[in-house]
C-alpha cells in the first residue's frame, strides 16, 4: 500500500513530492522524491505509529498526516489514508463515525429534520419557559437598573402633559384604589403627550397615559381597563422577560448556527420573528389579566372592547389608511401586538363565559 | 481515489519564478458544508453548546482546507479542547461581571473599567491565536504587537475619529488595518501595508456627499411636499444599500492592493454589482429555506472573495520559514480566544 501525496518539513514553506507507506514494525515509512526524481526515493525516513497523528477525514478535502517535530504528510488520498489509519488502528485517529453520518443522505435528512423541530420547539416553548423559570427565581435587585427609562423618554419622544395638575391628580384619585393591591409592584402613575393615543408600563412600575389617550375615553370604566392591561404587563415582569428572551435567543441562534460574520440581517431575522411573537403573546396575557380583574372589580368588561377598538382607530388613522386582507394578515405577523379584532373578540367571548 | 495529478501539478508551479499572478481559489461546495454544518448543529442543540467548540474546529478546517493558493490548501490548526476553554472562561467571567455589577456595583465599575484596559491585550491575545491557528505550506501565521501599539489603533485613533466627528475616521482605519498587517507575519516573514489616508478618504468624502445630497433631497421633500413622505424610504433604502455594498467593495479592494509580503503584492477586484448578486441571492435563499441555506451562503460568499483575490509572485514562494515555536501562556491565550473580537 502507497499512499501519494506531498511532503512539508515544517521549516521551510517548500514542498516535496512525497509517499508514506507501511513498514515493517507498524510504523510508517516516508520517500521523499527530489527534483527530478521520478520512482526512486532519495530520502527514506521511519516513524513509529505512536508518533504520528493522523486527522479526521472532512468531506473530500487533502488529508494531513502530522508526523514528528511538526512535519507533515498531505494526500488526497483518503481512501488510503483510511486503511492504513485502520492497519494501524491507531487510537487517535477519530471522526471516522462523523464522516459516516455527514456522507450519509438519510441521516443528514434526519438531522435536518431533527435540527428543524428542536429549533421549533426551543423557539415556542423552551425559552418561553427558561425565561419564566429565570425571572421568577431572579433577585429583585435586578430591576432597579431600568430606574431612568422615563427620564430617558422624555428626552426623546414625549412631552409633558397638558392636562392641570387638578386633572392630573383627579385621575390619580380614580385609579388608586385600583392598584392598591399591586404595591409591591411600585405603581406610579405620569401623565405625558407627543406620543399619540397611547399608554405603557415601563420596568419601574412607571405607569405612562398620554393626553390623547385620556381625551380617546368616554368613562372611567374605561381608563380603569387599560389601567388593569398595564399592570398586567407589570405583574407578570414582560420588559425584562422580553429582553431575557431576546438575550437567550441571540445566544442560541449563534451557538447553533456557529460563526456568523457573514449574514447578521437574515440570522437577525428569525430572532425578530420570534421577538414580535413572544410580544403578542405577552399582550395576550395582559388583557387576560385585566379581564380577571375587571371582573372582580365589578367592571363591565364591554369597556375594556370599547376603549380598545377606538385606540386601534385611532392608531390606524395616524398611519393613513391601511390596506385591509391579505397585506394585514401578512402585517399580523409583523406587528408588536395581536390582531385587534381579536383581542376585542376575546374580550366579548370572555363576556359572554363569566 | 489517487489524485496524483493535482500534486504533480503543485509541484511543478514553483519552478517559473518571476511575475507569476496566482488568485485565490475556495474548492468547498455548498452542499458538503451543509452535511457537516447540519450534524454541527444538530449535535450542538443536543449537547447545550458543548459541542460548539467541536462544531467550530471541525467548521473551520474545513473552510480552510478548501482554500487554495498556488495549489496548496490552508490549515486550521486550533483543537476543541482550546476553544472550549475560551469559552467556558468567557462565560464564568461574564457571569462574575453581571453579578458583582448586580450586588456590589462599585467593585463591578471597577472590573468593567479593568476590562476596558485590558481590551487591546485581549484584541493581541486573540489575533495572535488566530494567526497561529492558520497555515500554509506547513509554516504559521504570526502576529506580534505590543500592548500600546494596539492601544493606538484599538482605542485613541478611533476616540480622536469620534471626537473629530468622522474627519479622522478614514486615518483611524488606516491606522487599524496597518496594526493588523504590520504585525502579522507569515512564519518568520513580516506583511507590510501600503495605503495611504487618502486611499481611504476619497471614498468616505464621496459615501459623505451621496449621504449629503440624498440628505438635502429628503429634507426638502418633508418641507415641501409632506403627500410624498410616505415614498421617501423607496428612494433612502436603496441609497443606503448601495453605500454599504460601496462601503464593503472599497474597502477590501484597498486592503488587499495595498497588502504586500517581501517582493509578493496581493491584489484584489471586487465590484459592487458581483458582490450585490452573491448577496441578494444568499439573503433570498436564505429567507426562503428558514435559514437553512446559512451554510451554503457562506460558501457562496467565500468563493466569491477568493475568486477576486489574487497574489501578484515576483520569485519563488518556497523560501518562507517558520518562526521558532514561542510559549504564549496558555492562559494568554484562551483569554484571547474567549473575547475574540473579530478584527
Amino acid at each position: 500500500m502507497t499512499i501519494k501525496g506531498y511532503y512539508l518539513d515544517g521549516k521551510s514553506s517548500k514542498r516535496h513530492e512525497a509517499s508514506l507507506e507501511l513498514n515493517n514494525h507498524n510504523g510508517v515509512k516516508l520517500y521523499i522524491y527530489g527534483p527530478g526524481a521520478e520512482h526512486i526515493g532519495n530520502e527514506l525516513i521511519n516513524f513509529e505509529a505512536g508518533s504520528i497523528k493522523i486527522e479526521s477525514r472532512i468531506g473530500n478535502t487533502a488529508r494531513e498526516i502530522i508526523l514528528e517535530n511538526d512535519q507533515l504528510f498531505i494526500s488526497y488520498d483518503n481512501e488510503g489514508v483510511d486503511s492504513l489509519a485502520k492497519t494501524l488502528s491507531l487510537t487517535r485517529y477519530q471522526g471516522s463515525l462523523l464522516h459516516k453520518f455527514e456522507s450519509n443522505l438519510s441521516t443528514i435528512l434526519i438531522a435536518t429534520c431533527a435540527l428543524v423541530a428542536i429549533m421549533f420547539i426551543s423557539v415556542v416553548y423552551g425559552i418561553p419557559k427558561l425565561t419564566n423559570a429565570i425571572v421568577n427565581n431572579l433577585p429583585e435587585v435586578i430591576e432597579t437598573q431600568f430606574d431612568q427609562s422615563l427620564t430617558l423618554l422624555d428626552h426623546s419622544f414625549l412631552e409633558p402633559s397638558e392636562l392641570s395638575q387638578a386633572e392630573q391628580s383627579s385621575l390619580r384619585y380614580l385609579m388608586k384604589p385600583y392598584y392598591k393591591d399591586f404595591e409591591h409592584l411600585n405603581i406610579k402613575i405620569e401623565f405625558r403627550s407627543g406620543f399619540g393615543a397611547n399608554a405603557f408600563a415601563l420596568p419601574d412600575g412607571t405607569l405612562v397615559f398620554t393626553d390623547e389617550f385620556i381625551a380617546l375615553t368616554k368613562n372611567d370604566d374605561e381608563i380603569i381597563s387599560v389601567l388593569f392591561h398595564e399592570i398586567g404587563h407589570l405583574k407578570h415582569k414582560h420588559i425584562l422577560k422580553r429582553s431575557i428572551q431576546a438575550s437567550i435567543m441571540t445566544a442560541f441562534i449563534l451557538m447553533v448556527t456557529g460563526d456568523l460574520d457573514t449574514l447578521d440581517i437574515v440570522t437577525g431575522l428569525p430572532s425578530l420573528l420570534a421577538d414580535l411573537t413572544y410580544s403578542r403573546d405577552f399582550e395576550r396575557e395582559a388583557d387576560q389579566f385585566a379581564l380577571e380583574q375587571l371582573t372582580l372589580a365589578g367592571i363591565n368588561v364591554e369597556n375594556f372592547a370599547l376603549i380598545m377598538g377606538r385606540l386601534t382607530q385611532s392608531q390606524s388613522h395616524t398611519h393613513d389608511t391601511e390596506e385591509k386582507g391579505k397585506l394585514s394578515k401578512l402585517g399580523s405577523y409583523l406587528s408588536t401586538h395581536p390582531d385587534p379584532e381579536e383581542r376585542i373578540q376575546t374580550i366579548l367571548d370572555y363576556k359572554e363565559a363569566h | 481515489m489517487p489524485e496524483s495529478v493535482t500534486t504533480d501539478n503543485a509541484t511543478h508551479h514553483d519552478k517559473t519564478h518571476t511575475n507569476k499572478i496566482l488568485p485565490f481559489e475556495f474548492r468547498g461546495q455548498g452542499f458538503e458544508y451543509f452535511k457537516l454544518w447540519v450534524v454541527n448543529a444538530l449535535l450542538t442543540a443536543l449537547t447545550l453548546g458543548i459541542y460548539s467548540a467541536w462544531a467550530t474546529v471541525r467548521n473551520n478546517r474545513y473552510l480552510h482546507s478548501n482554500l487554495y493558493l498556488n495549489n496548496t490548501h490552508f490549515r486550521y490548526l486550533a483543537t476543541p479542547i482550546q476553544i472550549l476553554k475560551g469559552r467556558i472562561i468567557a462565560v464564568v467571567a461574564l457571569i462574575i461581571y453581571m453579578v458583582t455589577l448586580q450586588f456590589k456595583p462599585t467593585l463591578g465599575a471597577i472590573l468593567g473599567i479593568a476590562l476596558f484596559i485590558a481590551i487591546p491585550y485581549f484584541v493581541n491575545q486573540s489575533l495572535a491565536f488566530n494567526r497561529r491557528m492558520t497555515s500554509y505550506n506547513n509554516i504559521q501565521f504570526r502576529f506580534h504587537a505590543t500592548y500600546w501599539q494596539a492601544v493606538m489603533a484599538v482605542i485613541i485613533w478611533p476616540l480622536l475619529g469620534v471626537l473629530s466627528f468622522g474627519l479622522l475616521y478614514p486615518k483611524a482605519y488606516k491606522e487599524m488595518n496597518k496594526y493588523i498587517v504590520n504585525h502579522s507575519s507569515y512564519g518568520t516573514t513580516q506583511f507590510h501595508f501600503s495605503a495611504k489616508t487618502w486611499d481611504y478618504g476619497k471614498p468616505a468624502l464621496i459615501a459623505a456627499a451621496v449621504m449629503l445630497v440624498f440628505g438635502l433631497v429628503a429634507l426638502g421633500v418633508i418641507s415641501s411636499a409632506p403627500a410624498l413622505v410616505a415614498l421617501l424610504p423607496l428612494i433612502i433604502l436603496p441609497v443606503y444599500l448601495v453605500l454599504i455594498i460601496f462601503a464593503i467593495v472599497t474597502v477590501n479592494n484597498i486592503f488587499y492592493r495595498n497588502l504586500h509580503i517581501e517582493e509578493h503584492n496581493f491584489n484584489a477586484n471586487f465590484t459592487m454589482p458581483g458582490l450585490f448578486k452573491v448577496m441578494l441571492i444568499n439573503v433570498l435563499l436564505t429567507i426562503l429555506t428558514l435559514g437553512l441555506y446559512l451554510p451554503a451562503a457562506k460558501i457562496r460568499m467565500i468563493k466569491y472573495m477568493a475568486e477576486n483575490i489574487r497574489l501578484e509572485a515576483n520569485g519563488s514562494l518556497e523560501n518562507f520559514y517558520a518562526a521558532s515555536s514561542q510559549n504564549v501562556g496558555a492562559l494568554g491565550e484562551e483569554m484571547g480566544q474567549a473575547f475574540d473580537f473579530g478584527v
